[in-house]
């Protein structure tokens, strides 16, 4: 049988198992399958992958995070702490610039990526987050490229539809006995 | 009927004034973390209800190879067993028994239930360049990647990345590793053998 062809849907982003470890870091991506989307966990040498099919995804959860304001918080922490320090000891004013640089281009890019979240996905069995969509930004983009895929083989379900459903669903059934006590 | 709710990712509280498929926040009444919900229609489909297997009523019936009691369905796609309800493990079409199941999955014979792979092509690589910055270790790591990439040369690669550059690459590294100490293996020799014969 021949394998599938994957697309690309997230670059890899670092994951540390362990929060003091780095050791156990792994890199995780999205790819776009034909019939599903495919999870990479990517270890030194071996890769997981977890298969979501199209026709299982129940929902999707994006809930955002304070990583962003965490890493701006740090960041420019250490940007003020360089300047300070190479400008106490007196260094040039290239010396200083390109410090700021080093460290304004990750400051930069963290404010340019967008607000963080966490993604999850929901089927039948199982609530599964998928780490390497990190920013809402992204997230969303990555939703609307599968969402008409998830249409096509689940069929389209609106805005009003899913309220509906759902209240449908979420109201309590009236019992036999009940039904009979308002006749 | 078991009703649907939508939970709170976070605490799994089920949430009942929810904001759906608008690209807008819902905040969980209990834990007031904010989060956003796609859902799609297999939310609120049915779980059906798991096969039950009917039983032999007539004698001479065909049964399941598994079950000696239960009526055979179908046959195994990929070792023709017989098969009952409970045993059929249908997968893209394809019906099979759970030892066939097991081995596709064991084996990787079933691409689709595969879900781990090792990167030879990764592990020949690091074998080739990382040992050069202590270049005497090459003596051992040069073959051993040589070996790697040969045995490993039509192992399955990763799903995602086919090319087997880091194999090519690893094959001429190390090719080039093991000349240079066959050379200076030689050179060694030559200049043993010189002093000697002085």
């Amino acid at each position: 049988m021949a394998e599938p062809i994957y697309k690309r849907l997230t670059p890899a982003r670092l994951r540390r198992k362990s929060v003091l470890i780095s050791l156990t870091a792994s890199r995780q991506s999205l790819w776009l399958g034909s019939d599903h989307v495919l999870s990479i966990d990517s270890a030194s040498y071996s890769e997981e992958y977890k298969r979501f099919y199209f026709r299982d995804i129940q929902a999707f959860f994006i809930c955002p995070t304070a990583r962003r304001a965490i890493w701006n918080g740090i960041l420019a922490a250490l940007l003020i702490m360089h300047v300070l320090v190479f400008g106490w000891f007196g260094a040039s004013a290239t010396t200083l610039l390109i410090v700021a640089v080093v460290l304004a281009t990750p400051l930069a890019l963290n404010n340019l990526s967008g607000p963080a979240c966490k993604v999850y996905l929901r089927t039948a069995v199982q609530v599964e987050e998928l780490p390497s969509l990190g920013r809402i930004r992204r997230a969303h983009r990555v939703l609307d490229l599968i969402r008409p895929l998830i249409a096509a083989v689940q069929g389209p379900l609106s805005r009003e539809d899913a309220a509906q459903r759902l209240k449908e669903e979420t109201e309590p059934q009236p019992t036999p006995a009940s039904s009979e006590e308002t006749q | 009927m078991a009703s649907v709710a939508v939970q709170c990712p976070r605490c799994q509280f089920s949430i009942e004034d929810i904001r759906l498929n608008q690209g807008e926040f819902t905040r969980c009444d209990r834990c007031a973390s904010a989060f956003e919900v796609e859902l799609f229609p297999a939310f609120f489909r049915r779980q059906s209800r798991s096969a039950e297997a009917e039983l032999v009523l007539i004698e001479g019936e065909s049964t399941c190879f598994y079950h000696a009691d239960k009526k055979a369905l179908l046959h195994c796609h990929s070792c023709g067993r017989f098969l009952c309800a409970l045993c059929d493990c249908e997968l893209h079409g394809e019906h099979f028994c759970p030892s066939c199941l097991e081995a596709g999955v064991t084996k990787g014979r079933i691409k689709s239930l595969e879900n781990r792979r090792t990167k030879h092509d990764s592990i020949a690589l690091t074998l080739a360049i990382a040992p050069l910055l202590i270049f005497y270790i090459t003596i051992i790591t040069a073959p051993a990647a040589l070996y790697v990439a040969i045995r490993h040369w039509n192992s399955p690669p990763s799903v995602v990345h086919r090319t087997k550059i880091r194999f090519v690459i690893a094959i001429v590294l190390a090719s080039i590793e093991i000349i240079g100490w066959f050379f200076l293996l030689l050179f060694l020799l030559r200049v043993f053998s010189g002093r000697a014969n002085l």
